[in-house]
Formats: C-alpha cells, sequence, structure tokens
C-alpha cells in the first residue's frame, strides 16, 4: 500500500460561516493503481487531493505515505515529500508563462536524481516540434500534454491529477486521458485523479464516489476500459 | 435625485489597506522628495526676496574704488561732481590669534548699512560686531574674546554686511572663504584705535539713481572709470555688479533652484513609471474583473478613472503633506544650509506660489499624464480580450530563443530577467539616479580632499613672498630725490639672506572672457634660467602656461592666449610653447629677463621670492602677501564647508531612493510572479531555490546596473564636475574620481539591496501554494 488515509477531517472559515468539507475520509490506495475520485462541485475531492499533495492540511485524521506519516512533516519535508514522490496535474496547466514548453518540463526535472530523457519525453508527449513555443502558443491539449511532462519527467511515486480534462474538448480529452494511461502503465506510477466526469471512471482500477464530504460509494474496476473506448457523453 | 456614487470606489480604502507597503514607501518618496524641494524653493525665493530687497534696505553701494592715501578736498570735490554719492568706507585687516583675518570697518551710518541679527552694535571701544557665518564657523558667540595684532575686543553682535553676502576677501580669488576671513564693525572710537594698522582707503559711491539694466550699469561704471582715472591714481576699482562678495549670492542661488527643479522632476518621472508598471501589473491581475465590468456596461472612462485615482490621490496627499513640512521643517533646514554657505540678512518666509505649482500641480500633472496615457492604452482592447487575459499587443509572442545546454535555473533566471525588462529598465533608471546623487556626494569631498594634497604637494615653493612697492614710488607726489631715497631703503629692504630663497618677476593680467567659464586673474611669472623651484625648459620668449590653465581653458601647446590689462585696457597674445606639471593656479612662465621686458619691468627688476623656508629678514612693510598651501587651497576648502552639511544628506536621500525603488519593483515582480513561485513550491523546489531563482535575477540586474552605471556616471560626472567647476569658480579644480569611491559606492548598494533582498525572500516564504489553486480562467 502506498497511501493510507484515516480519518481526514476539514473544514474552511469560522463559528457560523464554518462549513465542513471533508467529514471523515477513510482510503486505501495500492502501488501503481488508477484511481479516480469522482464527485460533483462542493464534495470535497479537490480538498482532499490537495491534502494528499501536502499543499493544504486535515484538522484531523492521520495521512500515511510510505509508511510515513504526514502530520508529523514540518514544512521541508513536506516539500521533500513533494519533490521526491509526487506529481502534480492540474486543470489549468498552470505552467510557468514565461518559460518555453521545454523548460516547463525541464523545471519538472531538475527536481528528480534519474529525470526521464526530455528528448525521449517530448517524442512520447507529441511536444518536440513546439518544444521552444511559450505556453501562450499552444492549445489547451498542448499544455495540458506539457503540464504531464512536468510532472512524470522525475518519474513520481504518485500522479496526482485534477480534473486534468476539465478545459478541455473531448477529443482532446480522451488525448490526455490515454497519456496518462500510458504513463501509468509504462511507469507504473500511481495515478489519483479528481473528476467530476463519470465516462473517465471505467478506466480505473478503483472508483470513489464523494458528496458532502464523505466517500458515499467505493468499488474497483473488474474490467477496466482504454481511454479510446471511453464513452464521452 | 441624489446622484448615484460609482460602487467601485468602495475599493479605494481596501485597495490601500492591501498594497499599503507599496503605497507608504511611493508615498514618503514623494513626501521626502517634494518636503526638500518645496523647503528649499521656498527659503531660496524667500532669501532672494530678503537679498534683493537689502540693496534698497541697506543702501548697497553701485561699487568703490580704492587709493593709496585718503582723498584730497580737490580730488573729492571734482568726484562728486561727476554726478555720484561718494561713501568713506575704510578698513583695515587684523590679522587674528586664531589664524584668520577680520576686515573691520567703521560701522556704516549711509551706505552699506548693517543687518544686526543678533545682540548689538557695539558701543565701546573694544566692543566688535562680527559677521555670523564667520563666527559661527569659527565657534564664536556672542560675549566671547576675539584678539589679534595687539588688540583685543568682545563681540557685541552678530551681523551680516550687504556688501559681503559672500566672503570673498580679494575679487579675484578662486573661491570665498568664510573660515579664514570674515568681516566685521567697530565704534567710532574702537575704529580710531586700529587706524594706524594698514588702513585701506576705500570709497563707496552710489549713482543718483539706479541704473535701468545692466548694459547702462556697464556704461556708467566705465564712464565713471575714465573719469575716476584723470582725477586720482586707482589701487582697485569694483562696480557692483562685478563685485563677487555682493552679486555671488544672487547668481548661486538662482542656479541652485534649477538644480533642484531638475531633481524633484527626475523623481518625480521615476515615481511615475513605478505607477505605470504598478497599474500595467494591476490590470494584468484584474484582467477577468475589468472584462466583466467592461461587458456589464462600464465605459473605458469610467475605469480609466478609477485606476489612475489613487495614484493621483497619493501624489497629491504627498505634494500637500511635502508642502506643509517645506514650508516648517525643511524650509528651515535649506535656509540653514545657505546661512552655511553665505552671510544673508534676515529672511521672512514668502509665501510662493511657484512653488506650490512646481512641487504640486506639475507632478501631480506629470502623474495624470503618465498614469491617464498608459491606462488609455491599456484599456482600449475588447471585454472579450479582457476575460480571456489575453493583454500582449503582440499575438503568439515568441520566446527568446536560449541555448537548451544552459542549466535549466539559468535559463529559468534570463526569462524572467527579460520576462520584467520593463520594471528592470525603471530600476536601471533609478539605480542611475541614486548613484549620480550618492557620486555626488560621495566623489566631491574625496575629490577636493585629493585636490588639497596635490595642491600641497606639487606647489612651487612652500612659500612665495610677493612684494608691494612703497607708495612714494607709485605716486606722483613727492620730490625726484625723495623718491630715489625711498627706491634705495626699498632695494635694500626686500634683499634677503635666506638660502632657500630665489627672484621671480610676476605681472598680473585678466583671462578673456569665455562663456560658460569664471574669469581669471593670471599670474605672469618671469623665473631664472637656473631656478630650482620652477625646472622648465626656458628658451628665449618661450612660454609655458600651467596645466590648471590648459585645463580649464582646454588650451593646446601651440594655441595663443589673449590676456588683457585690468585697468588700462591693453591686450598681450602669447604663444604657448608648452604646458607646465602645475595644479595650482591659472598662471604663464616665462623666463625672467622675457617678463621684464615684455612689461618693462627693468633689467633687475623682480616682484618677490620663491622659498621654501618662512624668510625673516625683509621689511614686513614691503610684503604685499605671502602665497602658501593655505592660499591654494582656499577654493577646495570653502566647497567643502559649503556642501558639507549638504553631501551626507544627498547620501542617506540617495540610499532611500535606491532602497524604495527596488523595494517596489522587486515586490512588483514577486507578485506578478506569484503563481510561478507558488507553482514551483508545489512541484518539490523549497522556498530557498525559489528565492534563488526570483531573487537572484534582480540581484543579477541590480549588480549589472550598479556596475553600468558607476561606469557610466564616471564617464558623464567628469565633464558634469568639469563645468560646474569651470563655471563656478576662478582657478581650476582637475576632475580625477576616486576608484575607492567607486567601490564604496557599490557597496553601500550593495549592503542596501541586500535589506531589501532579505524582505523580499521572506515574501516568496510567504507566497501561499494555494495561489496556484485560484481559478485563472
Amino acid at each position: 500500500m502506498i497511501l493510507q488515509l484515516s480519518g481526514i477531517r476539514k473544514s474552511y472559515g469560522e463559528k457560523e460561516n464554518r462549513v465542513e468539507v471533508l467529514k471523515g475520509i477513510d482510503l486505501d490506495v495500492d502501488e501503481g493503481e488508477f484511481c479516480v475520485l469522482l464527485g460533483p462541485s462542493g464534495s470535497g475531492k479537490s480538498t482532499l487531493l490537495n491534502i494528499i499533495g501536502g499543499i493544504d492540511s486535515a484538522d484531523e485524521g492521520d495521512i500515511i505515505v510510505r509508511g510515513e506519516r504526514m502530520s508529523s512533516m514540518k514544512p521541508s519535508a513536506l516539500t521533500k515529500y513533494r519533490r521526491n514522490h509526487l506529481g502534480y496535474i492540474f486543470q489549468m496547466y498552470n505552467l510557468i508563462p514565461n518559460l518555453t514548453v521545454r523548460e516547463n518540463i525541464e523545471v519538472g526535472g531538475y527536481l528528480s536524481d534519474h529525470p526521464l530523457d526530455i528528448e525521449d519525453l517530448l517524442h512520447t508527449l507529441g511536444l518536440y516540434e513546439h518544444q521552444d513555443k511559450l505556453p501562450n502558443q499552444l492549445s489547451g491539449g498542448q499544455q495540458q500534454r506539457t503540464s504531464i511532462g512536468r510532472a512524470i519527467i522525475k518519474n513520481p511515486d504518485i500522479l496526482l491529477c485534477d480534473e486534468p480534462t476539465g478545459a478541455l474538448d473531448s477529443a482532446t480529452s480522451k488525448e490526455i486521458l490515454k497519456l496518462i494511461e500510458t504513463v501509468n502503465r509504462k511507469y507504473g506510477n500511481t495515478v489519483i485523479m479528481v473528476t467530476h466526469n463519470e465516462s473517465i471512471k471505467y478506466m480505473a482500477d478503483a472508483v470513489i464516489h464523494l458528496r458532502d464530504g464523505m466517500i458515499r460509494k467505493m468499488y474497483r474496476n473488474e474490467h477496466k476500459l482504454h481511454a479510446e473506448e471511453l464513452d464521452w457523453e | 435625485m441624489k446622484p448615484r456614487r460609482n460602487p467601485l470606489n468602495r475599493r479605494f480604502l481596501r485597495d490601500l489597506k492591501n498594497e499599503f507597503p507599496k503605497y507608504a514607501v511611493i508615498f514618503l518618496l514623494l513626501v521626502m522628495s517634494i518636503s526638500f524641494v518645496s523647503g528649499f524653493l521656498v527659503a531660496d525665493n524667500s532669501m532672494i526676496i530678503a537679498y534683493n530687497n537689502s540693496f534698497e534696505k541697506y543702501n548697497v553701494e553701485h561699487g568703490h574704488f580704492r587709493v593709496r592715501t585718503a582723498l584730497n578736498r580737490a580730488q573729492d570735490k571734482a568726484i562728486r561732481k561727476t554726478g555720484i554719492s561718494l561713501y568713506e568706507n575704510f578698513y583695515t585687516e587684523e590679522p587674528l590669534d586664531n589664524g584668520s583675518t577680520l576686515r573691520f570697518f567703521e560701522n556704516r551710518t549711509e551706505v552699506n548699512l548693517v543687518c544686526l541679527m543678533e545682540g548689538e552694535f557695539p558701543l565701546s571701544e573694544q566692543e566688535a560686531a562680527i559677521d555670523r557665518m564667520y563666527a559661527s564657523n569659527n565657534h564664536l558667540k556672542i560675549g566671547d574674546t576675539i584678539s589679534g595684532n595687539g588688540h583685543v575686543w568682545t563681540i557685541s553682535g552678530l551681523v551680516a554686511l550687504p556688501d559681503y553676502s559672500t566672503m570673498f576677501q580679494n575679487n579675484n580669488d578662486s573661491m570665498f572663504d568664510a573660515v579664514l576671513f570674515g568681516v566685521g564693525v567697530l565704534s567710532p572710537e574702537g575704529f580710531e584705535q586700529i587706524k594706524n594698522d594698514n588702513l585701506q582707503y576705500c570709497y563707496a559711491w552710489r549713482y543718483a539713481d539706479e541704473p535701468a539694466n545692466d548694459t547702462e550699469e556697464d556704461h556708467r561704471a566705465s564712464e565713471f572709470l575714465t573719469e575716476l582715472n584723470e582725477i586720482v591714481r586707482l589701487e582697485d576699482y569694483l562696480p557692483r555688479y562685478q563685485n563677487q562678495a555682493i552679486i555671488f549670492t544672487g547668481d548661486d542661488m538662482g542656479s541652485d533652484k534649477v538644480m533642484m527643479e531638475v531633481l524633484l522632476y527626475i523623481i518625480i518621472v521615476i515615481v511615475a513609471f513605478v505607477f505605470a508598471i504598478t497599474i500595467k501589473d494591476t490590470i494584468r491581475k484584474e484582467s477577468a474583473v475589468i472584462g466583466t465590468l467592461l461587458a456589464s456596461g462600464y465605459t473605458t472612462r469610467e475605469l480609466t478613472l478609477h485606476y489612475m485615482t489613487m495614484p493621483v490621490v497619493v501624489t497629491v496627499i504627498a505634494s500637500i503633506a511635502g508642502n506643509i513640512l517645506g514650508y516648517t521643517w525643511m524650509k528651515e533646514v535649506c535656509a540653514a544650509m545657505y546661512y552655511n554657505s553665505y552671510s544673508l540678512p534676515t529672511y521672512v518666509t514668502v509665501w510662493n506660489a511657484e512653488a506650490f505649482l512646481k512641487t504640486t500641480l506639475i507632478p501631480a500633472g506629470i502623474m495624470l499624464g503618465v498614469t491617464g496615457g498608459i491606462l488609455h492604452r491599456q484599456l482600449k482592447l475588447s471585454p472579450l480580450r479582457f476575460l480571456r487575459r489575453d493583454l500582449s499587443k503582440k499575438k503568439n509572442r515568441r520566446a527568446f530563443p536560449l541555448a537548451h545546454q544552459l542549466p535549466i535555473l539559468s535559463r529559468f533566471r534570463t526569462r524572467i530577467i527579460l520576462q520584467n525588462s520593463g520594471s528592470y529598465a525603471v530600476l536601471f533608471a533609478g539605480i542611475m539616479f541614486a548613484n549620480l546623487l550618492l557620486m555626488f556626494g560621495m566623489q566631491l569631498p574625496v575629490l577636493l580632499d585629493n585636490f588639497k594634497a596635490a595642491i600641497e604637494e606639487g606647489q612651487l615653493a612652500e612659500y612665495q613672498y610677493i612684494l608691494k612697492l612703497p607708495l612714494s614710488l607709485t605716486d606722483e607726489s613727492g620730490t625726484q630725490l625723495d623718491r630715489m631715497k625711498d627706491y634705495m631703503e626699498f632695494a635694500a629692504g626686500v634683499e634677503t639672506e635666506s638660502p632657500t630663497a630665489e627672484k621671480f618677476s610676476a605681472y598680473s593680467l585678466e583671462s578673456e572672457e569665455v562663456p560658460g567659464i569664471h574669469k581669471d586673474s593670471v599670474l605672469l611669472y618671469g623665473i631664472r634660467p637656473d631656478s630650482r623651484y620652477v625646472s622648465l625648459p626656458f628658451d628665449r620668449g618661450t612660454i609655458f602656461i600651467s596645466r590648471a590653465y590648459a585645463e580649464k581653458y582646454r588650451l593646446h601647446s601651440g594655441d595663443n592666449i589673449t590676456l588683457h590689462e585690468a585697468y588700462g585696457g591693453k591686450s598681450y597674445t602669447l604663444h604657448i610653447d608648452g604646458i607646465a606639471d602645475y595644479m595650482g593656479g591659472v598662471c604663464v612662465f616665462m623666463e625672467q629677463r622675457a617678463l621684464n621686458r615684455m612689461f618693462d619691468l627693468g633689467e633687475s627688476g623682480f616682484a618677490g621670492y620663491f622659498s621654501d623656508e618662512p624668510i625673516t629678514d625683509i621689511e614686513p612693510e614691503y610684503i604685499g602677501s605671502v602665497i602658501t598651501s593655505e592660499s591654494l587651497t582656499k577654493a577646495s576648502r570653502q566647497l567643502q564647508v559649503s556642501f558639507g552639511s549638504m553631501m551626507g544628506l544627498v547620501d542617506v536621500f540617495a540610499v532611500i531612493i535606491y532602497m524604495i525603488l527596488i523595494y517596489l519593483l522587486s515586490k512588483m515582480i514577486i507578485e506578478k510572479n506569484a503563481q510561478s513561485i507558488s507553482i514551483a513550491k508545489i512541484l518539490g523546489f523549497t522556498s530557498g531555490e525559489v528565492s534563488g531563482l526570483y531573487i537572484t535575477s534582480t540581484t543579477i540586474v541590480v549588480i549589472i546596473s550598479m556596475i553600468l552605471t558607476i561606469l557610466l556616471l564616471g564617464k558623464l560626472m567628469i565633464p558634469l564636475f568639469e563645468t560646474m567647476m569651470r563655471s563656478m569658480v576662478a582657478g581650476w579644480i582637475p576632475i580625477k574620481l576616486d576608484m575607492k569611491v567607486n567601490m564604496q559606492m557599490f557597496g553601500i548598494g550593495i549592503a542596501a539591496y541586500a535589506v531589501v533582498a532579505a524582505l523580499e525572500m521572506r515574501k516568496i516564504r510567504n507566497t501561499a501554494m494555494e495561489e496556484a489553486l485560484k481559478n485563472v480562467e
């Protein structure tokens, strides 16, 4: 098991404005698993992802990553944790606007002692021709591919994806999902993907349905579909 | 119906709260600059008014002349007949025990009336009222005693003499000297007691009516000189408009004013550009809000007004605060600066509409123009472009190509520099301006010190004794026999046994009028061919000029110079054969016999001695003056006194400007990149590594800007200082910038930057990772 969550609670605001976003989440994720957190807006899925990513903290509960308890980590240890174990993919790509495609990916690679080969990766991502372009010269799909490149160049243990297809059309979304699937298979990274798109659940190993800060349903897919087989309705 | 208030206005206070550090430092910078300039303009204007009024209030002379003996009744009558009013203005110069010289007058009752600033006029024989500035420079106060030449006086009051607002002992002096020279007045009884101490027969005159303009004054002075020459033999003739002791103050105060105004506008323009960058940054940040407001029906004009309100309000409030400070505290500081250099009468603060206009309306106008212009250009885009955050003028802006082989962090830093080139350009301009002030504040004192040291090391001789002919030999009065006898006495009285003494001839002429160059009295030395003090390869008639002369007038070997008699009108054109390596004065060297022949001084005539030791066996009455390193460094000494108090202020001001600009611009760069900083942190970069990226980029720019501006200013400052020296002082101070000072400036800059960088590192550390999670659609 790569990740264990128990009794995770999180709320925002104070007194009468206090909103409980997560109300006690228990979750185990196996190594190399493709896990989808599904739920409508406000269900707490992004908050949960940010807590797993160490960029937000839980009010209560424990997270254990590879046997290490996150609540006992100081900020510097959390940085090290993100640096050594995590790759992040955002809905809005969050590329550094003044760096080229290649440079954005290399920024990710800098953090690893053994990064993947940048040239190979650019070819894999279909970005070789665009490597010297700035993000504003790219389409949404190309930007998201760059973002994936930045996340996987350091070959992280866990790939956290926050609505990676949320801003893309269906064709491009499938292309991106295919890429994530390939990465998952090729490098064996654990993928935790937050989405509100029901179609994506069919390609996951494990599916967790969240609503109002609680896990409503959790199951494993006996027969996963490939990204290109998804019905995008 | 009540007029509707724009709800956007409610953002102003919130904006002020959120951006308090930014507005606070801009406000501070503006208040500092405006109060200083406003205070300066008010003090300058009030003092110029007091100075101009003093001509009438204290009945200042239209000129004065000096003769060897008191005018006899016939001469007096003949002079008055020319239509002028004539006043005795006799004085003696008393060498004091403190090493300085005081020129004493009998307290005046008709012309050049004395302004009593503190205490009382002298009533008894042993009392003296002395110049306020001289007293201050020599740490003397009322009740103290001064002594010299066998006399002791108690200081009864501190005064300003309107004909000595600047302490020029002689009109041809390279600079005034308010440390070793001063003036004072005595009671009639007190003056009677010192009348035998080498009394100078000086007469002041006033025309019956005020000359209408400079041309008429010049014309009248020339006419009067011609008439005087027919009546009496003159020792000195000085119309008011040429009298440095009277006019220097007015000229200098006028030129300072222009300099201060330029200084203010440079600061305002820099601040305007800081605001411009801030506004562009705000528009980028609020792009979606602006797009929404435009799409909802807000007009470009409404939004332009909205976004320019804060900069203009901050400037206007800063102007008002600056003016209040200017009229109260700063005015006193600036007036004290003038009182440090000039002996001005008491002034009354006068409301200065020009100062208000220049320190309030013009800055507000500049701010309106720059911010309005930028906003107008930026807000012309369609609402959709704002909603899409597509504000770039150039579609599909390409990346500047950087070699892939460069380490990624180097490329990252280079991209940050390229991305913020506009901010860095303003930073460069700000560093340039701050370094200009710093260079002025730090190089000038060192330059003056170095000059003093160079003069002391390179002087022709430790002492130069200039002899003075006895009165009877220059006067037509007395019999031939008397004159012969006097000459014999003189010839015997000026011979010396001193082993280091060496005779030289000398003749004084006036330099040509050259626009932008302060006129000089040129001393022509006649040197013995075997001189131990001046070793130049003299041939028959060869002429050398001092390096000081060559540098000041940009002369070279082979050029011709034309010199004029001060009062005779005769001119001499000399061919320069070489440059003598002497910086102590604007002078000419030629062989003694050649000089004696040229000016008909007789085969064995001489004017004085060079000596490395004091000469004690010459009759003191025949010694006209003694030139020592002290007299040669008068200009640098006075510049040190005049600028001394200001230099520290300029240095502090420069460092503050420097820190504020770096703080503002690097803060803006960090804020602009907050999201990238946050992403880098999420990716696993430590705060130290992120600081390394963003702070190092600014550090690189700051270091390069420091080095470039110091080098560039070094090149610019030399002609600037030279122009200043050429026009300000008689004589010449060579401009050599000290590399050590440049290094110190660099050190100060880096130290100031380190403080700001520490603040910015904290800011980077505090940039939240949630920043990256904000919706940036």
